[in-house]
C-alpha cells in the first residue's frame, strides 16, 4: 500500500483521518448510489448467462457466472427472486424456438432449483427467539411437473419470516395426517398446467375437510395467467401471481421487510 | 404415395432410386415420416416397419397436421415452417403429438420443404426413451426436495437444541477425530469459534493429548460406563475441562459424543473478562471483524454474517473486508491507512452489501492492533440504516464528514480542492479497477475505458507501479 502522493500532514484531522480520503469517499459513496439506482432493473446479459451455465454443466462457468453476479452486486435473494426465474422462462423459450431439447431444459431446470437451495441454505422463517410466526402450507399437487416456482416462493416467504411448510405432491393420506398435527394460517397451491385442475380441486377439497376452518386457500403459478375461471374451478379463495398480494389478501403481511427488493417484483409464475 | 423430386444437392444416383424403394428407405431411415401437402394436411405417414411401437398410424392420413398436435406444438410447427420457407434449408423441430388412442407422445422432426408444390417432409425421431428418462428425472427431483425439506425441519429442531442447552456439546467423528459439530457453549469453554473448531482435530483442542489415544481413551470412558469423566485442559482458552463422552453410530459412522464442563468454577471468575468479550462477540448487536495487514478477514461474528447475508465464517474467511463494502478496495484502504496511521478511526460513514439486494448503511470503526509481532486490524461495523433514513437525501454528511469539508474549505481554493479530489477519486477508482481485475491491465484499462497508455501513465502518476505482486 504504497502512497507515492503526499500531502501535508497538517490536512490531516485530528483523529488523524484524511479529509481528502473521506471527501472523495463521499464523492464516490454519491455515485455509487446513483449508478446502484439504474442497476436495479433486470439485467438480460446475466439472465442469459445463467441460462447458458445451467444449460453446459461446466463448474467454471457457473462459478464465472456467479462471481458476475457479485460484481454487478446482485444479492442471493435477487438472485432467486428474479434472476432464476427469468433464466427459467428463457430456458422455456428456448425450447419453443427448438434451440434446446426438452430433456435439456428440464436438466437446466433442476440445475436452476438446485443454485436456488445452494443460495438460500440460510433463509429459514424459523428462528428459535421469534416464536409464534404466522405459517404457511405451499403444496404443489403431484400432477405438476415443475416445482421450480414452489420453491422459489418458499424461500421469500421464509426470508420474510413466515414459517413455511412445503410439501411436493403430497398424497391425501399425508396432507391429512399433517392437517391434523399442524395449525397453519393460510395454503397455497402451485398450479402450472391448467389441464389438470382435476387434482387440484380434490387438494382443495381436502384442505377444506381437514385444515382449520376459515383458512384461506390461494392459487398462484403458471396456470393462473390469461384464466379468470380457475378459482371457480378449484374452489380456492383467491388466485393471483404476487405475492406480495396473496399474503395481503390471506392476512398475513410479512413481519420482516425484505428490504428494496420488495415482494413487488414477485411472481408465483411456475 | 407421391414420387419425390430429389434432383437438386445429392443428384447423381440417388436420382435413379425407384419411388417405391425410396418410400422404404424414408420409411426406416426415420421412426415416423410424414409427407404434408403444401397446405399442412397429412398426405402420408410412413411408420418405420421395424418400430412399430406407434401403431400403423394410418388414420391420421387426410387430417391436417394441428389435429395431431398439442396446442403448443401448433405454433411452433408453423414458426418453424416460415423458417423453412423463407430461408429454405432444414429445420429441427421437437413436437408433441396428441392421438385418441394414445398419449401425448414427443418426435422430433427434421423438415424438408420440396421447392416444386411446396410438399413437406417430415423425418422423425421418436423421443419417447428420452421423455421417459426425463419423468424419471423430474420424480428423482420431487423425492431429493421432499428429502430436503423433512431435513429442514429436523435440522431447525436440532439447532434449536444446540444453541438453547446449556450443556456444552461436541460431536466427534470417531474415524477421522475430527469436529463435527459443537455447539456454542462449547466453542466458548474451548476457547474457540464455532465455525474455526468445526473441522478441527479434536485432540489438538486439549493439552498434550494425541489423536489416537484420546480416542481410545474416550471410547473406553464410554463403554466402561464410568461415573468419572475424564479431566483435560482445552488448548486455547487453558481451561480444565470434565469431558463426559458417549459413543453412538449414526447412517455407520461411528460418533463420539462429549458433553464438557469446567473442572474448576473459580476458573469462570478469574476469566470473566474473557468470557464477557467472548459473550459481546458472539452475542453483540454489531458486527466484530478481525482482518490482517491486507484487510483480510481472519475471523467474523455472527451479526456480520447476518450483516452481510454469509453462510458461514468460511465463506468470508480469506476474503478481504473490502469486498464487503459498497466502495470496495476504496473504503478499506481509507480504514486501514488512517487506523494504521494513528492506532484507530472513528464512525467512518460507508454502506456494507448487504442481505437481501440492498445496501446497509454502516458506521465502521477500526482499531489498530500492533502490540504483537503479526498486527491485524478490528473493525467494529454498525449498522446505521435507522438513523440514516432521518437524515437528509443526497450528500450524506456525518457529523465526522462535515467537519473534514469545512478544514478543507478553510485551508484551500475551491480550484485545488476539486483537482485534488479528482486526483484522490481516480486513484481509488484506478486501484479498485486493477483489483478487480486481478492486476490484469489490459482488462483494468477496459473497465475504465481508458487505453493501455493512459493507464500507464496514471498509474506511474499515482505511483501503483511496481507494488507487490504486480506484473511487469
Amino acid at each position: 500500500m504504497s502512497d507515492t502522493h503526499v500531502r501535508d500532514d497538517s490536512a490531516r484531522l485530528p483523529d488523524g483521518s484524511d479529509p481528502i480520503s473521506i471527501f472523495a469517499a463521499r464523492v464516490l459513496d454519491v455515485l455509487v448510489d446513483r449508478s446502484r439506482r439504474t442497476s436495479s432493473t433486470l439485467r438480460p446479459d446475466l439472465v442469459h448467462a445463467l441460462a447458458n451455465g445451467m444449460v453446459t454443466p461446466d463448474g467454471d462457468r457457473i462459478e464465472e457466472t456467479l462471481a458476475a453476479f457479485r460484481r454487478a452486486c446482485i444479492s442471493p435473494a435477487a438472485m432467486a427472486d428474479v434472476y432464476i426465474p427469468a433464466a427459467a422462462q428463457q430456458l422455456g423459450a428456448r425450447w419453443s424456438s427448438d434451440r434446446l431439447c426438452f430433456a435439456e431444459v428440464t436438466i437446466a431446470t433442476a440445475r436452476l432449483q438446485a443454485l436456488v437451495r445452494a443460495i438460500g441454505t440460510r433463509w429459514g422463517g424459523d428462528p428459535a427467539h421469534l416464536p409464534g410466526r404466522r405459517s404457511v402450507l405451499m403444496v404443489v399437487p403431484g400432477v405438476e411437473q415443475h416445482t421450480l416456482g414452489a420453491v422459489v416462493v418458499t424461500g421469500q416467504m421464509r426470508r420474510m419470516g413466515l414459517s413455511v411448510c412445503l410439501r411436493l405432491g403430497p398424497d391425501r393420506t399425508e396432507l391429512i395426517e399433517l392437517l391434523r398435527s399442524r395449525v397453519f394460517d393460510v395454503a397455497m397451491l402451485s398450479i402450472g398446467h391448467d389441464e389438470r385442475l382435476e387434482a387440484s380441486r380434490k387438494l382443495v377439497d381436502t384442505l377444506r375437510s381437514f385444515g382449520p376452518r376459515g383458512m384461506p386457500i390461494l392459487a398462484g403459478g403458471a396456470a393462473v395467467a390469461g384464466r379468470t375461471d380457475l378459482a371457480d374451478r378449484t374452489g380456492v379463495d383467491f388466485v393471483t401471481q404476487d405475492l406480495g398480494e396473496a399474503l395481503a389478501l390471506c392476512g398475513c403481511a410479512p413481519l420482516v421487510s425484505v428490504g428494496a427488493q420488495a415482494p413487488a417484483t414477485i411472481s408465483l409464475r411456475g | 404415395m407421391k414420387a419425390i423430386d430429389h434432383n437438386s444437392a445429392t443428384g447423381g444416383s440417388i436420382a435413379s432410386i425407384p419411388p417405391d424403394l425410396m418410400g422404404q428407405i424414408i420409411a426406416t431411415a426415420s421412426d415416423l415420416a410424414l409427407i404434408l401437402s403444401a397446405d399442412e394436411v397429412i398426405r402420408s405417414v410412413l411408420v418405420n416397419p421395424h418400430h412399430r411401437s406407434f401403431g400403423t398410424l394410418n388414420q391420421w392420413e387426410g387430417l391436417p397436421l394441428r389435429k395431431v398436435l398439442t396446442v403448443e406444438s401448433i405454433g411452433k410447427f408453423e414458426a418453424r415452417l416460415q423458417e423453412l420457407i423463407a430461408q429454405g434449408g432444414t429445420r429441427a423441430v421437437e413436437l408433441n403429438h396428441i392421438d385418441d388412442q394414445s398419449f401425448e407422445f414427443p418426435v422430433r422432426y427434421a423438415l424438408h420443404r420440396f421447392a416444386g408444390d411446396g410438399t413437406i417432409l417430415m423425418l422423425g425421431r421418436d423421443l419417447r426413451p428420452i421423455a421417459e428418462m426425463q419423468q424419471q428425472l423430474v420424480k428423482a427431483q420431487l423425492a431429493l426436495e421432499r428429502d430436503y425439506e423433512a431435513q429442514r425441519e429436523i435440522d431447525t429442531r436440532y439447532r434449536v437444541l444446540m444453541e438453547t442447552t446449556r450443556d456444552a456439546i461436541i460431536v466427534v467423528s470417531m474415524t477421522t477425530g475430527r469436529i463435527v459439530d459443537l455447539n456454542l457453549a462449547a466453542a466458548v469453554l474451548l476457547g474457540g469459534s464455532r465455525q474455526d473448531m468445526v473441522g478441527a482435530a479434536i485432540a489438538q483442542e486439549f493439552e498434550g493429548r494425541r489423536r489416537g489415544e484420546f480416542l481410545e481413551s474416550m471410547a473406553s470412558l464410554a463403554i466402561a460406563d464410568s461415573s468419572s469423566p475424564l479431566e483435560l485442559q482445552a488448548r486455547r482458552s487453558h481451561k480444565r475441562l470434565l469431558v463426559v463422552p458417549t459413543v453412538f453410530r449414526a447412517a455407520g459412522e461411528r460418533l463420539l459424543m462429549c458433553r464438557l464442563e469446567l473442572a474448576d468454577l473459580g476458573d469462570a471468575q478469574r476469566d470473566e473478562l474473557t468470557e464477557n468479550l467472548f459473550g459481546l462477540f458472539h452475542e453483540g448487536a454489531d458486527s466484530v471483524v478481525f482482518a490482517d495487514m491486507d484487510g483480510m478477514i481472519r475471523s467474523a461474528n455472527e451479526a456480520f454474517l447476518n450483516l452481510t447475508d454469509s453462510a458461514s465464517l468460511a465463506a468470508v474467511k480469506g476474503r478481504s473486508f473490502g469486498e464487503f463494502l459498497a466502495r470496495g478496495a476504496v473504503d478499506l484502504r481509507v480504514l486501514s491507512d488512517n487506523a494504521r496511521r494513528v492506532g484507530q478511526m472513528r464512525m467512518y460513514g460507508t454502506k456494507v452489501n448487504a442481505a437481501y439486494g440492498g445496501q446497509i448503511s454502516v458506521e465502521i470503526s477500526a482499531t489498530y492492533l500492533n502490540d504483537r509481532p503479526q498486527p491485524f486490524f478490528v473493525f467494529v461495523v454498525r449498522d446505521t440504516s435507522r438513523a440514516e433514513a432521518l437524515r437528509r437525501p443526497g450528500l450524506n454528511v456525518t457529523e465526522d464528514g462535515g467537519r473534514s469539508i469545512m478544514e478543507l474549505v478553510g485551508s484551500s481554493t475551491l480550484k485545488d480542492i476539486v483537482a485534488e479530489t479528482t486526483d484522490v477519486v481516480e486513484k481509488m477508482c484506478i486501484e479498485t479497477a486493477v483489483e478487480l481485475t486481478r492486476n490484469n491491465r489490459v482488462a483494468a484499462a477496459e473497465m475504465l475505458g481508458l487505453s493501455r497508455q493512459s493507464l500507464y501513465v496514471k498509474l506511474r502518476k499515482y505511483g501503483l507501479v511496481g507494488n507487490e505482486g504486480d506484473q511487469p
